[in-house]
């Protein structure tokens, strides 16, 4: 039990130099990523019972060299479910989006890319189990190469332009967050969370170096905002997310963006501690970007005449929920957002899959106006979004329904402006996304039907949609399950 | 580079005239390549050959570092793009020689005038507050540098328990007597063993990026590509290079297999040998290189070095948390076998270093379009 964090980091590190040495062997190399996967995310949910038995964390070191010395994971109940959600969701977007890895890739390349697919999944793992945070930044390296990597593998101008954004971005973000490790370690002296926490304690109890505590957390706070796409740093996410292939989009919207936000979470409560945090401020800040950040993404996507730059705004009025949910500041309030966030991780994919297969029945246009009918064509993608489009406005029995609620009821105790604005941005949701599932299922008018009914979706695709919705409403109806055993989770984090 | 545009159909165009077409905060009118002063030839000393496009195009990259679109132009990449612009003519300048990245032509580089680039308001509230928020992000961290304690004074918070073992104990704990590589490859292996995975990283992106999936072997050589293979036409070039090349490699083995004894150590011997084989290639050139190195060899000696790396490391990291000695010998510290793992990782460690600057200089130098 104690060594399945490191092996699923190890094994996505083997699998990853395996895949670029089967250059030949394309297909050999996409079956074993997805082995690779399954085997990740069947080894993190064994750990799910029995943290919810045992309760508590547990500190493994990595090495011969206790705490202050040696590099340490750490992990519990959250870290399980995240991990094992995370896994899934990679394997998922996968199997979904295989007919456009099979199009976009040169067949020689795609061992490069299971190669990169699983170097992405090994940082997030890492990021997510970390007890250190230099190795935290070590691994948010690797992931921002290789999701730059998976933006780019279409090889088209538009995704090498959204490549270079996201990029030039993204290690600035990354520049910021190194500043802030060094001057948290010049002032504590510690890169592991636990003593760094106890140095930053003292120096806060002290009144000393509160100026550069301070830069830090802003810092910290900005370069996780840019990484994760929160509401003004977002202008890198609808290029790269729409431009890339089916898979890549799925993944960077479901799993990628939330690692950095789990991060910032940890540095929150583990490292600051959330009082630090709510007494310089930043929580209201986070709260009032968010809730800006809910307006302003599904006012974008209302404009947006392309499918997927639509759903790709409107993972940036999700991300400010989940923003705003922690800005609330308390329990009720995290493992809310916590909630929202395995909600979208489970939903954005299946939006991203279904709009691929969509795209590939209307002549490979992203138009939405030329999508009339395509659901007839592509029957599971036709089903998939009009379940994931649900979920996102928040249909009751979906998914989404469920994590809005948890959202309003934490949010009763910080201000009614949240619950005014759940209430608005679900209905902007409506609005661009209930014309479109409308669209996709209205016949063409200047075609017969049995003309329409042509392709027929694989059966990989068939059942990777299905899983989603499948998830998607077990989460809906059965949701409160999940939040107790987050709601444990986040109070030992 | 060959492009798709939206519409699927096949167009050629050169990066950096795509980047302007595309870019957002350029109005699609302006072409910066042609933007210099229209003299022609006699305001470019060095293009005596009278290729006005072709030296518009170079200056437009060059004198518009300030330009955003610009700015990821290594130099490499600008000769491509002149190169790639106007392939019909020019090949005579051999912009694609390696040595290019030395410009000695630049010198002459006459001062062109420029036009001005009308900027409509948008884009000239966005450049404002760029420079703002750059200028006050500097004067933030300046303070808070200012604040921080004092570089090396002994009352610092980073003066404590963990350093001080580091130093003390490092010795008996690593058997490294360089402190340095006893803290990487040992106290803190974990994250090297990411920074390696960093590097590998970054090569598998850039193979992904830019390696061709069949050199075109039968087809007849352009006069460059020719250039590129042979490396530069300088003899007394050749003649250093190849005295001193054995000896740098030697260094660079030196500096791996001692880094555990003194400083240096994977990181920086992996860059000396790296190093040497880029001149090795940029003089000889390509031909040259291959018979011993390419870019499939190095991402083989990297995927063995990592496997060897992950190996040794996934032991000592599951004893160690299980609990268990590791059976690894320390050695009498000062000796060449000594240190435990710390020598045969570093030497994993030069080998992925050396081979990720070697593929990532042979991948960008190689690519056509």
């Amino acid at each position: 039990m104690n060594n399945i964090p490191f092996i699923s980091i190890i094994l996505a590190m083997i699998g990853s130099i395996v895949a670029l040495l089967l250059g030949k062997k394309p297909k050999t190399a996409l079956a074993m990523t997805q082995i690779i996967l399954v085997a990740i995310a069947a080894m993190s949910g064994m750990m799910i019972p029995y943290f919810l038995q045992n309760g508590g964390t547990i500190t493994y070191t990595l090495g011969h060299f206790p705490a202050p010395w040696g590099n340490e994971l750490r992990f519990g109940l959250l870290e399980a479910i995240l991990a094992c959600v995370f896994a899934a969701v990679v394997f998922l977007a996968i199997i979904g989006g295989k007919n456009g890895i099979k199009e976009d890739i040169q067949s020689a390349k795609q061992n490069c890319y299971c190669s990169l697919l699983l170097l992405l999944m090994l940082s997030l793992l890492a990021l997510i189990y970390t007890n250190d945070i230099f190795t935290a930044y070590v691994f948010i390296e690797i992931n921002t190469i290789a999701s730059c990597g998976i933006v780019m593998v279409k090889e088209s101008g538009e995704t090498l332009k959204a490549t270079i954004k996201y990029l030039f971005m993204s290690l600035m973000a990354s520049g910021l967050f190194l500043i802030s490790i060094a001057l948290l370690y010049s002032v504590t002296g510690h890169l592991l969370i636990p003593q760094m926490s106890e140095a930053i304690a003292h120096l806060t109890a002290s009144g000393t170096y509160i100026w550069p505590l301070m830069a830090a957390a802003i810092m910290i706070t900005v370069s996780l905002g840019v990484k994760s796409a929160m509401f003004p740093f977002h202008t890198w996410l609808p290029d790269a997310h729409s431009t890339a292939t089916t898979t890549s989009s799925s993944i960077l919207s479901g799993v990628v963006v939330k690692g950095y936000i789990i991060l910032l979470i940890k540095i929150y409560y583990r490292v600051f501690g959330i009082e630090t945090i709510r007494g310089m401020g930043l929580l209201h800040v986070v709260f009032a970007l968010g809730i800006i950040g809910m307006i302003m993404g599904s006012i974008f996507a209302i404009r947006e005449k392309n499918l997927k730059r639509m759903i790709a705004y409107s993972s940036v009025a999700q991300i400010g929920y989940i923003y705003a949910g922690i800005g609330v500041g308390t329990w009720a309030g995290l493992s809310a957002a916590l909630f929202h966030m395995i909600i979208h991780a489970f939903t954005k994919p299946l939006l991203f899959s279904s709009a691929g297969g969509l795209i590939e029945v209307s002549g490979h246009s992203k138009m939405i106006e030329d999508m009339q009918g395509a659901a007839r064509r592509n029957r599971w993608a036709g089903i998939g979004f009009v379940i994931g489009a649900c979920s996102m406005v928040g249909v009751p029995l979906f998914g989404g329904f469920t994590s809005k609620v948890y959202l309003a009821m934490s949010g009763q105790d910080k201000s009614i402006i949240f619950i005014l604005a759940l209430a608005l941005s679900s209905c902007l949701n409506a609005i661009y996304y209930l014309p479109v599932a409308l669209k996709i299922w209205t016949k063409r008018t200047e075609e017969s039907t049995a003309a329409a009914e042509g392709d027929v979706a694989p059966a990989d695709y068939a059942v990777s949609i299905g899983c989603f919705s499948a998830i998607n409403i077990a989460l809906g109806v059965g949701g409160f399950l999940l939040v107790y055993m987050l709601t444990q989770g986040v109070q030992i984090l | 580079m060959s492009l798709l545009s939206e519409d699927g159909k096949k167009t050629v165009l050169s990066f950096g005239d795509w980047v302007n077409a595309n870019s957002p905060e350029i109005p699609p009118e302006i072409d910066y390549a042609k933007g210099g002063d229209p003299k022609g030839p006699g305001a470019h000393g060095h293009d005596d050959h009278g290729h006005e496009d072709h030296g518009h195009e170079d200056h437009g990259h060059d004198d518009h570092g300030h330009e955003e679109a610009h700015g990821h132009d290594g130099h490499g990449h600008d000769d491509a793009h002149g190169h790639d612009a106007h392939g019909e003519h020019g090949h005579e300048h051999a912009h694609f020689e390696p040595h290019e990245i030395v410009m000695p032509k630049r010198e002459k580089k006459p001062k062109v005038k420029r036009e001005k680039v009308q900027l409509t308001g948008v884009e000239h509230s966005y450049r404002v507050f760029a420079v703002i928020s750059g200028i006050l992000l500097a004067l933030v961290l300046l303070v808070t540098v200012a604040t921080l304690p004092r570089f090396g004074s002994a009352d610092a918070p980073a003066v404590n328990e963990v350093s001080r073992r580091y130093l003390e104990q490092g010795l008996t704990d690593t058997g490294a007597v360089n402190a340095v590589a006893g803290i990487i490859l040992d106290y803190r292996a974990f994250d090297t063993l990411g920074e390696s995975v960093v590097l590998f990283t970054a090569t598998v992106t850039v193979i992904f990026l830019l390696q061709q999936s069949k050199r075109k072997n039968g087809e007849e050589k352009t006069e460059d590509e020719v250039d590129v293979n042979t490396g530069v036409r300088s003899l007394p070039a050749k003649v250093i290079i190849g005295i001193t090349f054995p000896f740098i490699l030697l260094y660079g083995i030196y500096v791996v297999l001692n880094g555990h004894l003194s400083p240096g150590g994977g990181f920086s011997g992996g860059t000396i040998l790296g190093g040497g084989l880029i001149l090795c290639h940029m003089v000889n050139g390509e031909r040259f290189t291959e018979r011993f190195i390419t870019v499939k060899r190095c991402t083989q000696i990297m995927a063995a070095g990592l496997f060897v790396y992950i190996g040794l490391k996934t032991y000592s990291i599951l004893t160690g948390a299980n609990g268990a000695a590791s059976a690894i010998p320390l050695g009498t510290p000062g000796s060449i076998f000594s240190a435990g793992l710390i020598l045969p990782l570093n030497i994993c460690v030069g080998l992925v270093v050396a081979c990720t600057m070697y593929a990532l200089y042979n991948l960008f130098t190689s690519w056509r379009s």
